[in-house]
Formats: structure tokens, sequence, C-alpha cells
């Protein structure tokens, strides 16, 4: 997980007491409780992760706490305001989970529209669109229209739209949904950047590892009832075991015999003693770093390599 | 026969009238909102008690609390007009029961004709109109709280979207359709008579302009939101500051603004495609004539020498359709049109022209010869100089020159105008053109109105009359600018359709939106709302024997016929009960529906007349009215919707 370099405050952004939800039918009979009792503080400046599988109600939770759905009991405020408040989604900027965006715009126009919503004056929404137009990397992309954009783009474009207007609270429903490795890492470090900037987030997903990466605390949902809350670092970490990194050697007969015999003499035992293994996220992206380093670099078996090698 | 006298048997709404209008849609609109206000009420206290235990109301939508608990003023201002509401409501049903059992009296709130002008009938009927003013203002205040949080920014920027939506995804092809049958109008144009072919072109493009512009209105208004709801785009558009109300408005904007546009070049195109089809000499005789129409009643003596006034001749020809009404020919039975309210400058003109077309229903071929016409006489009144001096006036003389003063001089000093002779009225020919001297105006008190009679003079013939069938011409008016005119009632019609499209697809999904706004446009027509009016009208055994659905089903299992009185029983006094309460099931629905018949002038551009100033307007005002509450049901529909369930 990142560390977090902004001091948190104690401000609460979001807040849910007892937020229920349960869909019914057309004769009021109950059709299915998507959530029940959820008691959440989010502070200002903090990313919290909503995590989940499917059907959990992570969706469901951010959905009233815009007023997109309304509560059956407990309240969702957010600025201290309920959900059907209007004024305060001023201060918020909202990613759908799919982007879901007027398909014959194209990106400059989206971005006009939606910051005309909030009443941004001409040459402060034609700057802030430009310059959110170059942050997603869509500039050369930005007189197209969005049903000629790829998901990924799309998902990059929806992102620009949820920031148009410098929001306080950042919420994003799955955010790497659809992106690439490199999307994806794009993502996360945007998320980041924004957290550094103050800004409180919001997000939902079912990629454990994105959440990991980014958040600050956590919230564990399983059929809409909450099952675990806290700090992403006190959560994961398992108190019975020690790990230990070092650099510079390689595993012998002797280095296993004398950490053994230390570890024994604490009253412990070693478990495993490998070399670590890299994310197949962090070889993705060297090798595509690599790649755009060496033009004509490509996959050579490890005997021509060792050959390749000895010629350069 | 061109541009002769037309029937129009729809009551085009009167400026003069629109102060009634407006009481009476007061008054519905107010009892409306107590009726939904109660229902409301009754949920309420059945949700609360049963299931969550609330009992704060938070406005109707519910949503007055959503500026968090401390800074609820709008909540309790809803309150306040709730429980003053209520009390006058109580008030109402106190007085209602007060008149039905006290005096016998049946109070009907929706009639708003005073029977005198004393000050407790005027003040009676102005505590109704601020109770349902009231009732009204509580039922629609969170629309005017969120009326007053508007962003014409917001709104603007709504518009602009849905007019790039509607133009962007293509729906607007369909006005190619347009083109192609302009290409092709002419084989649907038959041109046996020359005389008709403007008549043919106007009722032609009128059609085919209206039908492509209601239609393509209607699919826009009706698929736009609910296409938004389900692609969920709409998510990213209420989760910015934008009120539903904006979302509502600013798409009826939009589309209101693309169709006018839309409109304005359809209705060009056809114009120039009228003013080039028709033949150089039909173009010629094009008109818009100024019109002043009156307002006709009938008088005759009656057998004990008393003159009687009333609505309706009272001669019958057995005849279904009613637009005539006939005056047997011989009798004293006149017709008289009233003008009240007439320009000034028709006193300085030396002949003003009066232009009617009669029906004429004839009991005998003999005596009068058919080729020779029917005698009809003319008599002219103002009613404020003429003192019914008959011998004064026919003897009347120059008192210098002791000379017999010429008709012109007569009608200025005694206000009255006869014709020398009956004017002829021929079966099936132009129209009748007769004048008087408008001098007959000059110098009048105020007040004065003048008065046309018309008298059959051939005895076994009936002369049938009908109110816009007797006119004064006033002058000439500009025939393009009246085709305009024609199309500016197309123009309310979209705007109606539009509000009428995009209000129920706050609600139904978009083809069920569709079916619901055809099935209202249909059953605005004149023909069901007359029948719909009928319904909601009090018993009336004479007219409408054998009572409405209830009494007509009784006597059916009874085998009863319309007209035997019915034994008078338990049961059939509660039949009959229900029976008379119906018609108010009739008025909520008469009350709901659209008169879209004021709409559609196309008949005044195809016989030539020029259509009224103040008869626009008041058609606009119609408009207004009937999308106030609309609108208010779309705010409710929306504001009270999960968008994302």
């Amino acid at each position: 997980m990142a560390e977090n370099t902004t001091a948190k405050s104690q401000e609460i952004v979001v807040e849910t007491r007892n937020l229920s939800k349960v869909y019914l039918d057309f004769w009021g009979r109950k059709k299915k409780q998507a959530l029940r009792s959820l008691n959440l503080d989010i502070k200002k400046g903090e990313v919290f992760g909503l995590l989940g599988p499917n059907g959990s109600g992570k969706t469901t939770t951010i959905k009233l706490l815009l007023g997109l759905l309304f509560p059956s009991e407990g309240e969702g405020l957010v600025f201290g305001k309920p959900g059907t408040n209007v004024q305060k989604n001023e201060r918020i900027g909202y990613l759908p989970e799919e982007s879901y965006l007027y398909r014959f715009l194209t990106a400059e126009e989206t971005l006009d529209f939606y910051g005309r919503l909030f009443n941004i004056p001409a040459d402060v929404r034609r700057q802030r669109a430009a310059e959110l137009i170059d942050k997603v990397g869509l500039a050369r992309d930005k007189k197209r229209t969005l049903k000629e954009y790829s998901k990924g783009m799309r998902q990059r474009i929806g992102l620009a739209q949820a920031l148009i207007n410098d929001p306080d609270l950042v919420i994003l429903d799955e955010p790497t949904s659809g992106l690439d490795p490199i999307g994806t890492k794009w993502m996360k470090n945007l998320i980041l950047e924004l957290r550094n900037q103050g800004k409180t987030i919001l997000m939902c997903s079912h990629r454990l590892e994105d959440v990991q990466d980014v958040c600050d605390r956590i919230a564990i949902l399983f059929d809409g009832e909450l099952q675990e809350l806290g700090s992403v670092d006190k959560l994961l970490e398992v108190e019975e075991m020690v790990q230990l990194t070092a650099r510079g050697m390689k595993i012998t007969d002797g280095l296993r015999r004398d950490l053994s015999e230390i570890i024994k003499k604490h009253g412990g035992e070693v478990d495993k003693l490998d070399h670590p293994t890299t994310t197949l996220e962090d070889l993705f992206l060297r090798i595509v770093e690599d790649s755009k380093a060496r033009p004509g670099r490509r996959y050579l078996p490890p005997g021509e390599r060792k050959a390749e090698h000895q010629k350069t | 026969m061109m541009f002769a006298a037309f029937n129009v048997e729809t009551n085009f709404p009167d400026l003069q009238r629109m102060w009634e209008y407006g009481e009476l849609w007061l008054r519905k609109a107010g009892i409306g909102s107590v009726i939904i206000l109660f229902i409301w009420g009754l949920w309420f206290i059945l949700k609360a008690a049963l299931r969550d235990g609330k009992w704060v109301p938070y406005g109707i939508t519910g949503r007055l609390d959503s500026e968090g608990s401390g800074n609820n003023w709008r909540a309790r201002v809803f309150w306040i007009l709730l429980g003053l509401t209520g009390i006058s409501f109580a008030v109402g049903l106190a007085y209602f029961f007060y008149q039905l059992f006290v005096t016998g009296d049946f109070f009907d709130p929706f009639d708003i004709v005073k029977k005198d002008n004393t000050p407790v009938t005027l003040i009676t009927h102005a505590i109704i109109n601020f109770f349902c003013g009231l009732a009204l203002l509580t039922l629609s205040i969170e629309f005017l709280f969120d009326v007053f949080r508007f962003s014409p920014r917001r709104l603007v920027a709504i518009a602009r979207f849905s007019i790039k939506e509607a133009i962007r995804r293509k729906v607007l092809w369909v006005f190619l359709i347009l083109g192609v049958v302009i290409l092709f109008a002419s084989w649907f144009i038959t041109t046996d008579k020359k005389a008709d072919q403007w008549q043919q072109y106007i009722n032609l493009v009128f059609y085919v302009v209206t039908t492509m512009v209601l239609v393509t209105t209607g699919i826009l208004a009706c698929f736009s939101l609910p296409t938004d709801i389900k692609q969920q785009t709409i998510f990213t558009v209420v989760t910015k500051p934008v009120q539903k109300l904006e979302i509502m408005l600013g798409r009826i904007l939009g589309l209101v603004f693309l169709m006018t546009l839309i409109l304005f070049i359809a209705a060009s195109i056809s114009l120039i495609y009228v003013a080039r089809g028709v033949d150089p000499e039909v173009a010629k005789t094009i008109r818009a004539r100024n019109v002043a129409n009156g307002a006709l009643r009938f008088r005759e003596i009656d057998e004990q020498g008393k003159t009687i006034f009333a609505e309706r001749g009272r001669s019958s020809i057995g005849r279904v359709w009613e637009y005539f009404q006939y005056l047997a020919g011989g009798t004293s039975q006149e017709a008289i049109w009233f003008f009240p309210n007439l320009p000034a400058e028709i006193a300085r003109q030396d002949k003003v022209l009066v232009e009617s077309t009669f029906d004429i229903f004839r009991t005998s071929k003999g005596g009068d010869k058919v080729e020779e016409g029917v005698p009809v006489q003319f008599y002219f009144v103002n009613s404020k100089k003429w003192n019914n001096k008959f011998e004064e006036y026919r003897n009347a003389r120059d008192p210098k020159t002791g000379l017999p003063l010429t008709p012109d001089e007569k009608a200025r000093k005694f206000g009255y105008y006869e014709l020398p002779k009956p004017a002829r009225v021929y079966d099936e020919g132009e129209p009748t053109r007769v004048s008087f001297p408008g001098s007959i105006m000059a110098d009048s008190p105020p007040g004065a109105v003048l008065e046309v009679h018309i008298n059959c003079r051939a005895s076994s013939q009936y002369l049938g009359v009908a109110e816009r069938n007797l006119y004064l011409l006033l002058q000439e008016g500009n025939w393009v600018w009246n085709f305009y005119k024609g199309m500016i009632g197309v123009w309310f019609f979209m705007i109606l359709v539009v509000i009428l499209g995009t209000v129920l697809s706050t609600y139904l999904n978009a083809p069920i939106s569709l079916l619901v706004t055809i099935l209202i446009i249909i059953l605005g027509q004149p023909a069901i709302l007359k029948y719909i009016d009928e319904q909601a009208q009090p018993d009336d055994p004479v007219n409408r024997p054998g009572g409405r659905v209830f009494e007509s089903a009784y006597r059916l299992a009874n085998k009863e016929n319309m007209v035997t009185q019915l034994q008078d029983s338990t049961a059939t006094r509660a039949v009959v009960a229900l029976d008379s309460s119906t018609r108010y099931f009739f008025k909520l629905i008469h009350a709901a529906l659209p008169d879209v018949d004021i709409y559609d002038r196309k008949l005044f551009v195809a016989e030539g007349f020029s259509i009224p100033m103040n008869e626009m307007i008041a058609a606009f005002l119609r408009l207004v009215m009937y999308s106030f509450p609309l609108l208010l049901l779309g705010y409710f529909l929306l504001s009270g919707r999960e968008i994302a369930n």
C-alpha cells in the first residue's frame, strides 16, 4: 500500500447510519435486501475501499450516497447532507461502474456539457477541459465521438468528467474495470495523486490488488452486511509470522542452517526460504517500458538470448 | 364555391372569456389538488403507522429534508400550508352539507356561474377560489421551491444537449418522408374544380406538416428520457448539481426549440409549394378576411304575444347534425347576432359588408321558385340608440328642407337600418352579401352593441343559421401571415405533445408513453370530449333519458325501456344516486383531457379568413393552463423516482 503523505483530518466526509436498502416488487413486497444497517465514517483525505463479491451491496451503497436510490431505513450523509440533496453534488465527482456517457458526444463536448451543469464559467470550463483531456491522455482523440472509443478510453474520459468540477470527494465505482495493466497503473497513480491533493476518495472494486495498492482503509461487504472494517495495513498483517528480506546472497544449506539456529533461539521455526517473486503487473510494465526504450526488441528463447548477450 | 363562409363547430377560446376559463381552471386544479393531498395523506398515515413509524412528512416527495435535519424550513412551510388546506377543506365540506341538508341545494364547486351579484354570492365564490388556490399552492409548493433554485445556464445546457441528441441520433430523418410526400403530393390533389384547388393544397400541406411534426415530436419526447434512464447515462447527470425539474424542463425546452425550427422550415417550404402549385387565377383570389363574429341568439313572439329570447332556435327539422338551427319561414322567429366591442372606424365607413351562408330546408317546392331563392330580411340595430319608433323612423324628414332623410341619415339619427327589400338566399350558391351604413354606430354612447336581425320571409321554408356563418367584413388581411398563423396553431399542438410525452416518460417506459400520448390526443378530439362532457352534465331525463352507466345497466337487467319511470325503491334510489355521482368521474376525466381541436386553424386559412389574434392568445393561455398541472405531475413522478432502480 502506498504511503499517505497527506495528513488526514478528523472531518467526516461520508457517514452512514444504519443505512439499509430493500428492493421491493410492484406490490411493495420485499424482493431483495441489498444492504443491512451499514455504519461507516470516511474521513477527509483518505482513500476508502469498498470490497466484496458481486451483489454484496458496494454499488448500492454508492448509489444511496448519491441519491440514485433512496434508503429504506437509516441515512447516508455526504458532507452532512442526505443523498437526495442536490447542492452537495457541487463537491462530488462520480465515475460510474460502466462509463455511462453519451456516445454521440466528443470528448470535448462531453466535458463542456458536464462543466455547464456545474455552472463553471466558459473560460474556466474550456481551460479545465483541455487540462483534463491532456491528463487522461486523450488529446489526440478529443474530436472523436465516444462511440469510436475503446472501453479503456471511455473509462479515462469518464474519470475526466468526474474531475471537471475539481471535487473534494471522488467516488469511483470499479475504476480499473476495462483497463489494461498500463491503464490500471495509471489509474492507481492518479488516485494516489488525488489523495495527495487532499481529496477524499471512495472506491469500490473486486480487484483486490488494486484496493490493496491504493486504499488506506477498507470495508468488506458480503450479502449486504459489513463483515470487516479497518486500515489495510492492520487487516493484512499476519501477526504470527515474520518476514525478512535480504540482498546480495544465494540460498545455500549453510544459510538455511544458520538462520534456523537463530530463529529457533527466538522460539520460532523457518517456514519457507526462497527468492521473492515480482508481481505479474511489475513484470508486464517493465517489459512494456523496455520495448518502448529499445525499438525492435522481441522475445528470444533462452539459448538465443545467451548468444545475443555474448554478441553484445 | 370559393371562399364561402365556413362551418366551424369548435368553440375557439375567446380572450374576453379567459377570466371565466381561469376561474374554472382554478376550481378544477384546486379540487384535484385536494383529492391528491387527501390520498397522499391516507397513504402517508398508513405507511407511517404500518411500516417505518415516521410521522414527519417532508413534502409529497419526501425530499424536503434534503438540507439536513437542521434546516428544514421548507418542510415547515409545507406543514403550515397543508394545515390551512385541511381547515379550508373542512369548512368547504361543512358548507356542502349545510347547503344539502338545510337549504336543499346541491353545492357544485365546479359551478362558477354566479346566480346574482349580491355581496354574499361574490364573497362565497371568492372564498371557494381562495381555498382552491390554497390547495393548489400546497400541492405545488415543492415544485415552486425548486423553480426558485433554477439555474438558467444548466437549463440551457440540457436544452442544447437534447437538441444535439435529437440531431445526432438521426430521429429527424423522419422528415425526409415529408419531402417525399410533397414531391408526390400532386397525385393526391384532384383538380376537378379549380376553385377548390387552394383548399385542397392547404388541407394537404397542413395535414402532412401537422402529422410529421407531431409524430416526430411524440417519438422524441417519449423516447428521450426513458432511453437516458435505460442506458443509465442519466446517472452522470443526476449526480451533478442538477435538479430533476431542470432535467425535465431542459429537455422540454430543447425539443420545443428544435421542433419550432423544423416547423418553421417545413411551413415555409409548404408555403412556397402551395404558392407555386395553385393555378395563377386561383392565386389571385386568395384572401385572409378580417371579420367580426357575433354571438347568436333567437327571438320570437309566442302565442300570448310575449317576446321570448333563447340560445337555441325552437324549430327542429329533425336533423342529427345540430350545427345549423332553423327559423321557420313566415313567422316572427328571428336570429339575432350581437356584436359588442366593434372597432370605432366602422362608424366612418359608408358601407359595412356582411357576409353570410345559410342552409335552406324546403318543405315544399311550390310557391317560391327554387331559382329565385328564399327571401330573408336583414335589420341592423344600434342597441343604445334605437327606440323602436318605426313610424317616426319611416316618416323622418329633414327639418330644414322637409325632404325625406336618406337611409344613411336615418341610420345615424335612429341607430336603425333595414334592407330596402329582402335579400335572396339560394340553395347552393355564393354567400349572401348585404351591407349597412356604418353611420348606424356613429355618436354611440359607450357599450353600444350592433345587432343584426334576420327573419325568413318564405312561409313553408326553413332557414338554417349558425353563429359563425354571419360576420362583418372589417378588412382584408395578408394571407401569407395568415398561413403562418395557422402554423402557429400546429406549434401550440406540438408544444402540448412535447410536454405530454416528456411528462409521461418520467414514469412510463418509452413505447407506453407514446401509446398513452396518442390515446390522450385521441380522447381530446371534439366528438369524444363532447361525449364525456355530456356524461359530466347534471341528469336530464328529457334530453338524455335512461341515465348513465349504472341506471342503464339496471334498466337493461330489469327489461325497462329508457323513458319509463323507475319504481321508487331503495334499490332504484341507490342506483340513481350512484349513477348521478359518476358525472364527477367524467368531470375529472374531462378536466384531464386537452381540447386539441382549438389548435387546428387550417379551415380559416383554407376558407380565406384571417385567424383572430385574440383567439390565438386565448388558445396559448389555455395551453399554459393545461401544461402547469402536467409539469407538476412530471415533477412528482421524476422526483419520487429512484433513477437507479
